[in-house]
């Protein structure tokens, strides 16, 4: 930035001294981070910063979604092992080859 | 063989014959017991429809339904539930495979979550939990 294109005060203050300065200088990448809290600061203090919580609103509810799906997730795959653990073996069909075994144990006996 | 044998086998042979006592029961006799305490676990069958819910092997589940519907011709659908090491899958003529999930795989969960519980007592007279033989009720 030059000194002929430097802004004078009435290029960078608004009538409360703030918006525009937030303008200016955000355009500035080397100067917006240091400025943008005080100026965030500054419109607090006026009155006229509008919080805008949409975006981590959005972002909670998706975590609550995501970790909704995830426990619903698990909750189904803890049902499909156990179907798989009653019906593989150690389940029904054991007790059933058990129960042959041993009738055949007492015929011949 | 046991008292509750002898009852089991009077509910499916409908008699009460002496020499079922002495018959020497196969795989096949056993499934059709524990298929009448499976039909039992989804609660009263409607008039008019047979219903048997067991498991087959190490892999598989059946559910056949069957009944007369409202032209007097005899409807009957059977599923199969394979269990595999990826999923459960659900078997029905003239469907395409599906993977089992939500709702079907919690009720499917609960079927057989109670139907162990039921055969290994009521029939194998055993402890459903830790597979020893149940003391003797005096």
């Amino acid at each position: 930035m030059s000194l002929a294109t430097l802004p004078t005060d009435s290029d960078i203050l608004d009538e409360r001294g703030i918006e525009r300065a937030g303008e200016f200088l955000h355009d500035d990448p080397e100067t917006a981070s240091e400025f943008r809290i005080p100026q965030t600061d500054q419109a607090v203090a006026a009155g006229n910063f509008i919080p805008t919580p949409a975006a981590p609103y959005v972002e909670e509810v998706d975590y609550h979604a995501d970790r909704a799906a995830e426990a619903v997730r698990q909750a189904l795959e803890i049902e499909r092992r156990h179907v798989t653990e009653v019906t593989n073996a150690g389940g029904v069909v054991k007790m059933r080859d058990l129960y042959l075994e041993s009738q055949d144990n007492q015929l011949q006996g | 063989m046991g008292k509750f044998m002898r009852a089991v086998s009077k509910l499916v042979t409908g008699k009460q014959d002496s020499r079922v006592n002495r018959k020497r029961l196969t795989a096949r006799d056993l499934i059709a017991m524990e298929s009448k305490i499976g039909a039992q676990l989804f609660g009263p069958i409607k008039k008019g429809h047979r219903r048997e819910f067991f498991c087959l092997d190490e892999h598989t589940w059946v559910w056949y339904e069957e009944w007369t519907d409202a032209n007097g011709k005899l409807q009957n659908v059977t599923t199969r539930y394979e269990v595999r090491q990826n999923g459960i899958l659900k078997v029905q003529d003239g469907h395409p495979y599906q993977v089992v999930e939500g709702d079907e795989l919690r009720n499917l969960a609960t079927a057989t979550r109670l139907y162990r519980e039921h055969v290994i007592r009521g029939l194998y007279g055993r402890d459903h939990i830790t597979g020893q033989p149940l003391a003797p009720v005096s």
